[in-house]
């Protein structure tokens, strides 16, 4: 069922049998020979992933990056239950992918908060959709905006707040859950530089805390290395795995202290050369 | 959006002083004073100053007849004649029979308008069928309809809540349908993966976005509802401060005219007093984040 060609380049374990049901023991997400396309104005179909093979293991911290429009973002939706996939297979915890999943958190590049909301109130969105009662909710919303700086400006509103802050809030919702497995969708991207790495750093901290499984799809390199145990590279148009990196630098990292590291520059330098290509062929 | 509805958002604008239907961009942080914040001693000044000056020159130009006060009256005439009016001369049974109709019609186009304009967001086909027919009445003008509804539901009150509902009830069913369109996308995605139900994304993440919307709407029926409650007095010159101002303006009363106007002033003043203090109550997110977008943005 492979596509040929789509796996040539591919560095990883070898793809587990199509036909196999349940997941193997230590994966949270299994995607197997996965292709997908979409209908353009004109009526033709535009392939944008094609026979990605990838198998995201408890507890780990995984990046996606890639040029734009690679398909990064239709592979988180395929795994969020929002899409589903036009070929292959799309595990998530052993079953199919279920829209509203509360083993699932999600973090997206804009915070979505709502402004009729308190930050308290944002913070515990989540847990009250997912019916969390009244003291365990606020007593847990409270407990997340500390952790991320907040807890001084539970009662204001989001209108109130600095772009990072509001950024710290919607991490406080998606974490409030304790979901499982989280799902990044370029986070960061909207921040300033300065607080982008703050905010980087309190969430590697809270990460390393909870054991969950992450994936973050994002454009930026260094975001990638400096946060994940794997970073998975995509080609350009339709997506193709080309090329898994292990990260093998010393944990806890500090996402700013990595900057004097020779082994992350090297890694980036790696990482950039094959990325740039695809950026160029596009 | 239909030009009507951009007319009715611009009226908002303009009678309520306060745009609370136009979309803003997003607030940014600095700029914290809600708005409805304390006015300034000098502007109060500087205001009653022109309230002086207004009421002053009118009866200097009346008193020298410059102006016929057989056509304008003067302000020690008909404040006068207010008070006498109020002070045991029926003007108070008179405006409530006023406030009754205002109240009952705008109650009834509140809920007609906030289920019509639900059912229009909510059901593809209501919208397709049944909103252009709504487009196409409230372009008639309804004042014109009165003698209509004179003839079909009489002189007394009711003739008047019919007008006033046929008034009110669009702009509400308006500005819902409209608050309850503009939900934020992202809103829903969020409400998609937090696995909200049909019931919690309604309540959760819909309504409370269309409020702003739906409150313009409401304030704004509330005014027309006044409107039709006395232009519909006046026509059968009947009941209430309108038949009052029409039976005074028939006898060529000015004094007795203008002392009614100047109820009619004080108690839209007030009704329009208690809604902005709900407003500012109710959706006080709303007002700090206008507030953000004037002292950050511009």
């Amino acid at each position: 069922m492979k596509r040929s060609g789509a796996t040539g380049e591919i560095v990883q374990e070898p793809n587990p049998a199509l036909s196999s049901h349940g997941s193997p023991g230590g994966t949270v997400v299994r995607i197997a020979g996965v292709s997908h396309s979409f209908a353009t104005p004109d009526g033709a179909r535009r392939a944008v992933l094609d026979g990605i093979d990838l198998e995201i293991r408890r507890g780990e911290f995984l990046a996606i990056v890639g040029p734009s429009g690679c398909g990064k973002t239709t592979l988180l939706n395929l795994v969020a239950g929002l899409v589903r996939a036009e070929v292959g297979i799309v595990e998530v915890h052993g079953g199919r992918p279920k829209v509203g999943d509360p083993e699932v958190g999600y973090l997206f590049a804009r915070d979505a908060l709502l402004p009729w909301r308190t930050v308290l109130g944002n913070a515990e969105l989540a847990l009250e959709i997912a019916g969390v009662a009244k003291s365990e909710r606020r007593r847990r919303a409270e407990e997340l905006l500390g952790s991320v700086g907040l807890a001084d400006s539970a009662n204001a509103y989001p209108a109130q707040l600095s772009q990072g802050m509001r950024q710290r809030v919607a991490i406080a919702r998606t974490l409030a859950t304790r979901p499982d497995l989280l799902m990044l969708d370029e986070p960061f991207s909207a921040l300033d530089a300065q607080t982008k790495l703050l905010l980087q750093d309190t969430f590697s901290k809270l990460w390393a805390g909870l054991g969950a499984t992450v994936v973050l799809i994002t454009h930026d390199l260094s975001e990638a290395i400096s946060l994940a145990d794997r970073v998975v590279l995509m080609t350009a148009r339709p997506g193709r795995i080309k090329r898994v990196f292990e990260v093998d630098l010393p944990r806890p990292r500090s996402v700013v202290t990595l900057q004097s590291e020779e082994a992350y520059h090297r890694m980036y330098q790696q990482l950039w050369s094959e990325l740039s290509e695809e950026v160029v062929r596009q | 959006m239909t030009q009507l509805e951009a007319s009715v958002e611009a009226d908002a604008e303009v009678l309520n002083g306060v745009a609370v239907t136009k979309k803003r961009p997003h607030a940014q942080p600095g700029g914290r004073k809600p708005r409805g914040a304390q006015t300034s001693p000098t502007v109060r000044v500087i205001q009653f100053a022109l309230l002086v000056a207004l009421f002053g020159s009118w009866q200097l130009l009346a008193s020298t007849k410059v102006l016929n006060p057989a056509f304008v009256s003067e302000p020690s005439q008909y404040f006068p004649s207010f008070w006498h009016g109020v002070d045991g001369g029926g003007l108070l049974g008179l405006i409530g029979t006023t406030l009754y109709e205002t109240f009952v019609g705008f109650a009834l186009s509140a809920i007609l308008g906030l289920a019509g304009g639900y059912l229009l967001a909510e059901f593809k086909a209501f919208d397709v069928i049944i909103r252009p027919f709504m487009t196409g009445f409230n372009s008639i003008p309804r004042i014109a309809l009165a003698p209509l509804f004179v003839l079909w539901f009489g002189l007394g009150s009711l003739s008047r809540i019919v007008l006033i509902v046929s008034l009110s009830f669009f702009i509400v069913a308006f500005n819902t349908y409209a608050g309850l369109q503009g939900v934020n996308r992202d809103h829903l995605l969020l409400s998609r993966v937090l696995g909200a139900s049909r019931r919690e994304r309604f309540f959760k993440f819909v309504l409370p976005s269309a409020a702003p919307s739906i409150f313009a709407g409401l304030q704004l029926a509330l005014t027309y509802a006044f409107l039709g409650a006395v232009v519909g007095e006046m026509l059968t010159g009947s009941d209430g401060l309108g038949g009052y101002l029409a039976l005074k303006m028939g006898s060529f009363d000015t004094t007795g005219f203008f002392g009614g106007l100047i109820l009619l002033v004080i108690v839209a003043l007030a009704v329009s007093a208690i809604v902005r203090a709900l407003e500012n109550r109710l959706l006080r997110w709303r007002a700090i984040e206008l507030a953000g977008t004037q002292g950050g943005g511009q």
